[in-house]
């Protein structure tokens, strides 16, 4: 189990427990049920590189306490 | 997807719900509203979920039925429609748990409840064992900084601890002591009188107890007990142990260390078992340690080495050292002195005083007075004159033999010196006489013992000669004694005359040598020191005894006119050297040789002495006031005497008055110039200094050299050209007064003269 914080920088800023071996597009549902947005809305950036859905936690090797930047489309 | 939307609709219902129950305050403290939630959970986890979750939890697919959950879930959305008129805004327009800015987690029941929903399969949690032994399921714990063990509150409480323990214990002894009566108690129980009670009471069982005993000692008296009894107790003394059992014990001590009216515990010593020859012995400890103190004593006191130079085992006579004495304890044991009780040691204790008694008789006793002080004589008591004449004797009776006419002195000898108590053989006694005849005491020696030793002068020559040795040294009164003897000088004198008798007839030349010699007469070394040519040594004056015998018939006439002889001795003795000029001619028939030789000695050749330098070559050697005086034919002398003779010189010293010394010191230099006081003084102190004049100075000083040498070179009359010479030489010529000197020019007028010359 692994945490994983994910900020918009514009006041919403949640704490996700995911297995690692989530895809992106899984940790994405389940940000989405924390924060009310609509999960294919939401785009998960870390610097440059845009999260694909279907790729899992373990290949972006995204670790526990990682900051994800929360982005909208 | 329209599914979904459901769900989620549900889901936020719910939600609002949730955030509805929570108060502010419980957001605030964040960690405390989570435990409580956590807890809440658990029970509507436990309630809820039980069915379904807990068995999904075992597979990895999640079946759950999507009615199921509408259907539970339904039930809680009826509430919150009036709750949402009440509740405050904020949350139903904002589904996010959490207000803005602080981040937003879900637990883990939450998150795996919103994962069912979702179709995803629970999270993987690790179970972690906490310390307190439960365990904590899934939710990361917070850190707590556990603190450090407290060292100083660790030994506090141990302290207190051990404190309490010691406590306890004290508390326990204190009761067990609380049981027992102190003493300030038990007197206050017991009274005086309940003490005197108690000590009457002994006091009647005692006599009870009395009583009891004289009726059972009746009682056996009527049944005749008490003879069985004596009985017994005789045997029991005959198997005791008496002093008569002690007899032939030994005691292995000395017997004087038992003092009479001293008791002395004597135990059996320690012997092997398996040992049975050797019977008991007794001994007292105390003694044997005081044995062994004197032991180490004297062990201490010894040397080292256990050397002792005086004992060297002569020293003791009685008691006879072996080799290496020391060594004997070693070998064969300590000895030890011991004794046997009830023998009789009367014989051992007599012979330990007899030796006791010895010792005693050879102890002599010596004074410490020292003998009177007395004053050193430097001559020898009669005593200590025969004791000092001893050695001499024997010497000389190795080269004596007995012969007949010693016992005739000797027979001479006794009756005159009866005195003498020694006994001696009879050559002992001839020699005393020689003995006492030796210059030491010939004063004190009456002349009777000469008279006897006389008898034998002819045969024994020795003693003759010793005689008359001794007469010399003391002449004076020896020579009235002996008259008849001659004296040594006069024998001296005649045995030289012989040669002189026959040279010269009669004449008597007084010669001062001879006179010297005469006053030389006295003493006694006299022609002992080998300068006369004869060289009449004393013992061959003496040989020649006879022939100056003879002599003294001659002389005997004349006393002390013996001096014209001696004169005429010491002429030939100045002739002697004259023989060589009067050789004789050699002779002239003896071939060219002899002719030479005549020649030589005639004076007719010259004979080249090469070795000898030649007088007149060291001529300016010799002194030249010097002159050298015969002083043998000095006629002065002869007429002064031998007492003028060193008077000194006659005549008067002179002054000499118009001498006057001519000093000159003239320095010359290496170059062979005379130097000047100046210059001498520079060249000396160069020499002196090691250090010579600069080259500059030295250039200098050649220079002037030169110059003063040219100076002198230079003629006083004339210039150095000689123009003077040439004016003369040309007015010759021209035979005028003058000399017409031509050109105008200076330089011609050399010219000229040069011309002139030239011409000439």
């Amino acid at each position: 189990m692994l945490e994983v914080t994910c900020n918009d920088r514009l006041g919403k800023k949640v704490r996700v427990k995911c297995n690692p071996d989530d895809t992106i597009g899984d940790l994405k549902k389940l940000i989405a049920a924390q924060t009310g947005t609509r999960w294919d809305k939401i785009v998960l950036k870390k610097w440059y590189t845009v999260f694909k859905d279907h790729i899992t936690l373990e290949d972006y090797e995204i670790h526990d306490g990682m900051n994800l930047e929360l982005y909208y489309q | 997807m329209g599914k979904h939307k459901k769900e989620h609709k549900k889901e936020s219902k719910k939600r609002k719900h949730r955030s509805k129950s929570r108060s502010p305050s419980e957001k605030e403290k964040r960690k405390h509203h989570k435990k409580h939630h956590k807890e809440k959970k658990r029970e509507k986890c436990l309630k809820k979920v039980k069915s379904d979750v807990s068995s999904i939890s075992d597979d990895d697919v999640i079946y759950v039925s999507p009615t199921h959950k509408p259907k539970e879930e339904t039930p809680p959305p009826p509430p919150p429609p009036p709750k949402i008129s009440t509740s405050p805004p904020p949350p139903e327009t904002a589904p996010t748990t959490q207000s803005a800015g602080g981040d937003n987690s879900l637990s883990i029941e939450e998150t795996n409840i919103l994962r069912a929903k979702l179709g995803l399969k629970p999270l993987a949690v690790k179970k972690e064992v906490s310390e307190n032994g439960e365990v904590t399921i899934g939710e990361k714990k917070e850190f707590v900084h556990k603190p450090a063990e407290d060292i100083t509150a660790k030994k506090l409480a141990e302290k207190i601890r051990s404190k309490i323990v010691e406590r306890r214990e004290k508390r326990e002894i204190e009761k067990k002591l609380k049981t027992i009566k102190s003493i300030a108690e038990e007197s206050d129980e017991e009274d005086v009188s309940t003490w005197v009670k108690k000590s009457r009471q002994l006091q009647e069982e005692r006599v009870k107890a009395e009583q009891k005993a004289k009726e059972l000692d009746e009682m056996d008296e009527v049944f005749g007990i008490e003879e069985l009894v004596n009985e017994e107790i005789k045997l029991e003394k005959k198997a005791a142990y008496t002093a008569a059992n002690l007899r032939g014990l030994k005691v292995e001590h000395d017997i004087e260390t038992f003092v009479e009216g001293k008791d002395v515990v004597l135990t059996l010593k320690d012997k092997d078992v398996l040992d049975e020859e050797n019977t008991d012995v007794l001994v007292n400890v105390n003694l044997i340690d005081d044995e062994r103190y004197k032991k180490n004593v004297e062990n201490k006191k010894q040397k080292p080495y256990n050397y002792n130079a005086v004992d060297s085992g002569e020293m003791d006579i009685d008691e006879p050292k072996g080799v290496l004495s020391k060594y004997d304890e070693e070998i064969d044991g300590a000895k030890k002195t011991s004794f046997v009780i009830g023998m009789d040691n009367a014989a051992t204790m007599k012979e330990s005083i007899k030796a006791k008694l010895k010792q005693k008789a050879k102890m002599t006793l010596d004074t410490l007075q020292l003998p009177e002080p007395k004053i050193a004589s430097e001559y020898y008591s009669q005593d200590e004159m025969v004791k000092f004449n001893k050695p001499k004797k024997k010497r000389k009776m190795k080269s004596r033999t007995l012969k007949a006419d010693d016992l005739l002195a000797l027979v001479n000898g006794n009756t005159v010196e009866s005195d003498e108590k020694v006994k001696q053989e009879k050559d002992d006694v001839k020699v005393k006489h020689e003995v006492k005849a030796e210059p030491m005491d010939v004063d004190e020696e009456v002349p009777v013992v000469f008279e006897n030793v006389r008898i034998e002068e002819d045969d024994d020559t020795e003693l003759e000669y010793a005689l008359k040795k001794a007469r010399r040294l003391k002449q004076t009164p020896i020579e009235k004694l002996t008259a008849r003897l001659p004296k040594v000088e006069e024998v001296l004198m005649e045995i030289k005359d012989e040669p002189q008798d026959d040279g010269l007839g009669g004449s008597i030349v007084l010669n001062s040598t001879a006179e010297f010699c005469r006053t030389l007469g006295d003493i006694p070394t006299y022609g002992l020191a080998g300068n006369r040519e004869d060289g009449p040594s004393v013992i061959l004056d003496f040989e020649k005894d006879n022939i100056e015998k003879k002599k003294k018939e001659e002389t005997d006439g004349r006393s002390g006119g013996w001096n014209d002889v001696e004169m005429d001795e010491k002429v030939a003795e100045i002739k002697q050297p004259e023989a060589p000029i009067l050789d004789a001619e050699p002779d002239l028939g003896s071939g060219v040789a002899g002719a030479l030789r005549l020649a030589v000695s005639k004076g007719y050749l010259e004979k080249e002495t090469v070795s000898r330098p030649s007088a007149s070559r060291f001529s300016h050697l010799a002194a030249q006031n010097y002159s050298i005086d015969d002083k043998a034919h000095q006629g002065d002398d002869d007429k002064l005497g031998r007492r003028e003779r060193y008077m000194g010189p006659t005549s008067e010293f002179k002054e000499k008055d118009g001498y006057k010394p001519n000093i000159k010191l003239e320095y010359i230099d290496d170059d062979g110039h005379l130097l000047s006081a100046k210059e001498a003084f520079r060249y000396l102190s160069h020499k002196f200094h090691g250090k010579g004049p600069g080259k500059n100075k030295v250039e200098k000083r050649m220079k002037k050299n030169e110059q003063e040498g040219l100076m002198k070179q230079m003629s006083s009359t004339d210039t150095p050209l000689g123009t003077l010479q040439m004016l003369q030489q040309k007015q010759k010529e021209t035979q005028s007064a003058f000399v017409v000197l031509s050109g105008s020019k200076q330089t011609n007028i050399p010219a000229s003269i040069s011309k002139t010359k030239m011409l000439k």
